[in-house]
């Protein structure tokens, strides 16, 4: 490893280090932490403005006509730093908040709306096609003529089974195709009395209030599953996080993560000892 | 002689059918980036045998293969968002051809040829040529344009009536009565209120629900005389957020105690965001941090935070991966639509009051079309009717 990638690797470790210090209390080294990293998110954002957005899309733009509103509209906002002009700013707001809501609406309509809607409208159940009744025939003569012609347990005998096996689970109605209106009668059920829970013109008592505790109470079942799935995710997060701090303990990073520690515990408890750390705030 | 021609027989590619009917032309109502090719299905297609379709800048060339399938696939029948539903659709094939031209610069002509490729051979069609080009209108939105202005329509009908009649009906959203309780609580213990806006931009509708509640809270908030720190992510939001709060003071009476600084920017970097929020937490340990509009994986962070100072919590998100932590972290939660309704519940201003119940009537349309999609989509399974089919497709597509 080079001196860079050790160099960069303390600082990582470090940092690391300085924030999770937040569990015990606020502190230095959390401090530190904290405004390093918002001062390098401000200055790696405003880079990121000039040299992506101001620089190729305004000064080096292929059309200044179409470039003018926009930046005279950007400006505006500007104009809130003097208090005398600063109902100019409005106008970039209105416009701003105008153009986003006539961007949004119809977008969340076609994506989420309607395609909610059509997902739920479904046959609540459903039989066979005559199509699949006609395969099925076909199965089962073709596994009749195969035992008469192979016998009982002929590997031609035992395909033709399987085959009328499959051809009977979706030309008659089998435990497969109930399970499956049964989800989609539960789905029914669960986005109507959800739906229901959202109406607020309507007093929710009697067997409104029944139905929409019944959709609140898909909600939570929602809400539940949601919660351990996205805490899975956090957890291979932090592990991962943690691998990285374990890999820079050894010899090769020059014990990084050992000596921030110690160093970090130290301070902490001598802070503590001279009574400095009762300045700070604790959770 | 008669060797020589049995063995340029031999050598000579075996000719495959070409399909009849090949046709190609823009696409309607999209912005020009494609253009569709259509063409009958062959009497006897099989799933080894594929259909190509090529590009090319000029009639000769150099042709760019677009599309490539068994002839089983590739159906018009199932594509309804360019060909509808009706049943001209079956035994036709399509393919969509992107244009040469990058979006926003102006149209160029292209030639498009049909292949077929099999165990028979390979055959190819006569280039046809093709100009995408950018349509005013995309028809197939055309249900999106009628539901928005009739729903537009009802809504401006809804806030007449709520300027007669301003006690139109809300239900009780107790979310949004612990606002009031968590501002007095904050008066009482002389202690700052914390309210974050989200992490999305001012053209987020979640972004402009929140606004619309600060400003509600505002009024409160300069009414108890106690103080409000609104830490941003996003500078046009901050800029907002002063203003609906100014407007805020000015309506309580106390345009005095309105500080510009109560609205600040952080940073525009999601965990740094974080780190900030939660060291402001820690140090002026609000008595209340109102967290509403939409959220990300940061949700749970900061509301753990908050929860650990002791401050009453009440959050409100339409996003829907972030509610459960809300819920299991704050004392109330708005979830979903109720951050929407969260303004016109406290200000009962005719304008949000009709909004608000207009979405109720947009609610009631859409179940009843779920309804009445459902039971004609049962009854066309199970009396096996084309018509009610036809119907329901109709629905599948256009609901």
């Amino acid at each position: 490893m080079s001196f860079g990638d050790i160099a960069g690797l303390w600082l990582a470790t470090g940092l690391t280090l300085f924030l999770f210090s937040f569990l015990y209390r606020d502190n230095p080294f959390y401090k530190l932490g904290e405004h390093l990293y918002l001062g390098v998110t401000i200055g790696y954002m405003l880079v990121k403005l000039v040299y992506e957005t101001w620089i190729p899309k305004v000064w080096n733009a292929e059309n200044y006509a179409l470039v003018i509103p926009p930046v005279i509209i950007g400006f505006l906002l500007l104009t809130r730093f003097v208090p005398k002009v600063s109902w100019l700013s409005r106008w970039s707001f209105a416009f701003i908040i105008g153009y986003g809501s006539g961007l949004a609406i119809p977008a969340t309509f076609t994506s989420i709306i309607l395609k909610q809607a059509e997902a739920t409208t479904r046959p609540l159940v459903t039989v066979p096609t005559a199509a699949e009744q006609k395969a099925l025939e076909a199965a089962e003569k073709t596994l009749a003529d195969t035992r008469a012609a192979r016998g009982n347990e002929a590997p031609e005998t035992r395909a033709a089974e399987k085959a009328a096996l499959s051809a009977r689970r979706s030309g008659t109605y089998s435990w497969v195709r109930a399970y499956a209106d049964v989800t989609t009668i539960i789905l029914f059920l669960g986005v109507f009395s959800v739906l229901f829970y959202f109406f607020f013109s309507i007093e929710h008592k009697g067997p409104v209030r029944i139905f929409s505790r019944v959709g609140v109470l898909f909600l939570m079942i929602y809400f539940g599953a949601s919660y351990g799935y996205t805490v899975m995710g956090r957890f291979a997060l932090l592990y991962d996080r943690l691998l990285d701090v374990r890999k820079a303990s050894g010899g090769d990073a020059w014990f990084a993560t050992p000596i921030i520690l110690v160093l970090m515990i130290g301070v902490l408890v001598w802070r503590h000892r001279t009574g400095k750390a009762s300045e700070e705030p604790s959770h | 002689m008669r060797a020589l021609a049995l063995l340029l027989l031999l050598q000579a590619p075996l000719w495959a059918q070409l399909p009849e009917g090949f046709e190609v032309y823009d696409t309607p109502g999209d912005e020009g980036s494609s253009a569709l090719a259509v063409w009958k299905a062959l009497p006897k297609e099989t799933a080894d045998a594929s259909y190509v379709v090529w590009r090319a800048p000029a009639k000769d060339g150099p042709w760019e293969e677009v599309a490539r399938f068994p002839q089983t696939a590739g159906w018009k029948s199932d594509a309804p968002q360019h060909f509808g539903t009706g049943s001209g659709n079956k035994g036709w094939h399509w393919a969509s051809i992107p244009a040469l031209a990058e979006p926003g610069k102006p149209p160029v002509a292209m030639w498009v040829k049909l292949g077929v490729e099999g165990a028979g051979g390979a055959a190819e069609s006569a280039p046809a040529e093709v100009t995408p080009v950018p349509n005013w209108w995309a028809w197939n939105k055309l249900n999106v344009f009628l539901f928005v202005v009739a729903f537009t329509c009802v809504t401006f009908w809804l806030i007449s009536r709520a300027r007669r009649d301003p006690n139109l009906f809300i239900r009780r959203i107790p979310g949004l009565d612990a606002m009031e309780e968590a501002i007095g609580r904050a008066t009482e213990m002389g202690k700052p209120i914390l309210y974050l806006n989200g992490l999305n931009a001012m053209d987020s509708i979640s972004t402009i629900a929140s606004t619309c509640i600060l400003g509600q809270v505002a009024k409160r908030v300069a009414a108890y005389d106690t103080t409000i720190s609104v830490p941003c992510f996003d500078p046009v939001v901050m800029g907002v957020s002063q203003e609906v709060m100014r407007e805020g003071f000015i309506a309580a009476g106390r345009p005095d105690s309105y500080r510009s600084d109560a609205a600040f920017f952080v940073t525009s970097d999601q965990f740094g965001y974080v780190a900030a929020v939660d060291g402001i937490m820690i140090r002026e340990k609000p008595a209340a941090c109102f967290y509403l509009g939409y959220y990300y994986a940061e949700s749970l962070l900061l509301a753990e935070t908050g929860a650990t100072t002791g401050a009453i919590q009440i959050a409100g998100t339409d996003s829907v991966t972030q509610l459960p932590f809300f819920i299991a972290t704050c004392d109330y939660t708005l979830i979903g639509e109720e951050l929407y309704a969260a303004s016109a519940y406290l200000s009962r201003e005719p304008i949000q009051l009709g909004s608000l119940i207009a979405q109720d009537w947009g609610k009631l349309f859409l179940l009843a079309m779920i309804l009445l999609g459902t039971v004609v989509g049962s009854a066309a399974v199970v009396f096996r009717a084309p018509a009610l089919l036809f119907l329901k497709d109709l629905f599948a597509t256009y609901s």
